[in-house]
This record gives structure tokens, C-alpha cells and sequence, in this order.
């Protein structure tokens, strides 16, 4: 599977949701199908609630993860 | 580490407990200092004493810093003043001290959560610039209005007082036009709307 990987690790809210958002309208089709995850890499709290809270709202499965100071967020098809 | 749905609802049940010490904290300011938690002052108060340090001469010309911005009377009958001139008052005692805590809290907490990081790339310019604007014009227009969101929205809507209402009724519509600016010139076009189903 093919991992895009989103690095937006220094921003802010409400650009770390909207920006996530925009990458995985981006590559909806290749993500729906089950060919490839999306990735965000945030130092911001904030986003680790509204990001899945989000895309969970439009179908897709999220986990968190806590790596070394910052977020990985993986958003993949609903399982 | 994972964290998944379940620990979404703890941070929800976290986030009422916290709305709930907030709650108890205007009422104690309000009840000790006869005036509600404010901050945007404090920020006036910084620039005060910055101009004072530097271009004295100017600074005594400025009529605003003469200003008095709270006058009430204590429980015991003692006259209270503060405003945002670089002075020690109550203002100086009030928000200046809330904001220093902020600060404090803020590192504590990144610490703790093992946040802390020394930022080595910056946000886009786009980004940049429209928060620089955006701080600008809340600055700007939290001295017209004589407070901003802290004592209108945290402190005076709780008690249901009318400036902060007129406040909402501008804030509600200034905060629309302003995500649909940032949408659309900071993020760029074509950013879904998260829908159900």
C-alpha cells in the first residue's frame, strides 16, 4: 500500500484540518479504493480531535499515534 | 501508543471538567476583584511600558494611556482604577498576571506531555501573514470595543451582560467571512466539507 505522507508539523489549527482535508479530496479515489493511506505528521493537539473526528464524519478509518514530539495520524478506507 | 475512540470521549469528559473550573474561576475573579477575567489590556499595558522605555516623549502625548478603563468600588467602598497606561494598578494585577500564567501553564503542560519542541520550520507565508493580519485586527479592534473575546465571551455572556451580546452579534459574522477568506486565499479552493454518510 502506498503511503502519502503529509508533513505539517509547525501549523496551526484550523489549517491542519483544512489542509488534511484538501490532501485526501486530492487523493480520494486511490485512498476509497484501498490503494493508499493518508499520513499527517502535526505537532498540534488540536488536530489529533478535529482531524478524525472529520474524516470519520466522511466514511474513512483513523488511528493516532504518538511518536517522538509530534502526531501520526493515518486516515485509510473504512474497513 | 494508541489512543482511539474511546480516549476521544475521556478528552470530551476532560474538556466539561475544564469548562467547569473555568466557570468557577470567573465567578472567583469576579467575586475578589469586583471585575471580570479580561486580558486584552495587559496587552496595551505591555505596549505602554515598551514605549515608555524607548520613546518616552511620545508616550506622555498619548491620550490613550491616560485612559482609565476600570473604576468600581470594592465591597468595603475603596475606589479600584486601572487602565492601560504603564502603570502598577489593578489592571497590572488582574491580567498581566492571567497572562503570565497562560504562558507558564502553557509550557508546564507541553512539558509534561513531552510537547516541547524548539520550532525549526516555519508555517507557510500565506499562513504567516493572514495570522499576523488576523492578530492585528483583533488587537485593533479589542481596543475599539474595550475587551476582547476573554471578558466578552469567557466572562460576559456567563453573566448575561448586553455589551457582551452586541459583541457576538459582531463577532459571529466577522468569524464567517473570515473562514471563508482563509479557505479560500490561505488553504486554496476545493477543500471538502466533512459531511455524515
Amino acid at each position: 500500500m502506498n503511503n502519502i505522507i503529509l508533513d505539517i508539523r509547525g501549523q496551526i489549527c484550523p489549517a491542519c484540518l483544512l489542509i488534511s482535508l484538501k490532501e485526501l479530496n486530492n487523493n480520494r479515489e486511490s485512498i476509497k479504493r484501498g490503494e493508499a493511506s493518508l499520513v499527517v505528521l502535526t505537532d498540534h493537539r488540536d488536530a489529533t480531535r478535529t482531524i478524525p473526528n472529520a474524516v470519520t464524519a466522511m466514511g474513512y478509518s483513523v488511528n493516532v499515534e504518538k511518536r517522538d514530539g509530534y502526531y501520526e495520524i493515518t486516515i485509510k478506507k473504512e474497513r | 501508543m494508541f489512543f482511539l475512540v474511546s480516549s476521544f470521549q475521556k478528552a470530551r469528559k476532560f474538556f466539561f471538567i475544564f469548562l467547569m473550573v473555568l466557570l468557577s474561576l470567573v465567578i472567583l475573579i469576579y467575586i475578589s476583584s469586583h471585575t471580570p477575567m479580561a486580558i486584552s489590556t495587559a496587552y496595551a499595558k505591555l505596549a505602554a511600558y515598551t514605549e515608555k522605555l524607548f520613546v518616552p516623549e511620545h508616550y506622555i502625548t498619548l491620550e490613550f494611556f491616560r485612559r482609565v478603563s476600570y473604576s468600581v468600588y470594592s465591597s468595603k467602598g475603596d475606589l479600584i482604577e486601572g487602565g492601560p497606561g504603564a502603570q502598577i494598578d489593578h489592571i497590572f494585577v488582574v491580567e498581566i498576571s492571567l497572562l503570565l500564567g497562560i504562558v507558564f501553564g502553557s509550557f508546564i503542560s507541553a512539558l509534561s506531555l513531552r510537547e516541547f519542541r524548539i520550532l525549526k520550520k516555519l508555517p507557510p507565508s500565506a499562513q504567516l501573514i493572514s495570522a499576523f493580519t488576523g492578530g492585528l485586527l483583533l488587537g485593533f479592534s479589542s481596543r475599539m470595543a474595550g475587551g476582547c473575546n476573554v471578558k466578552f465571551l469567557m466572562s460576559g455572556l456567563p453573566m448575561l451582560s448586553i455589551q457582551a451580546m452586541v459583541f457576538l452579534l459582531g463577532l459571529v459574522p466577522g468569524s464567517y467571512i473570515g473562514t471563508i477568506i482563509f479557505k479560500k486565499f490561505v488553504i486554496g479552493d476545493k477543500v471538502p466539507v466533512g459531511r455524515k454518510g
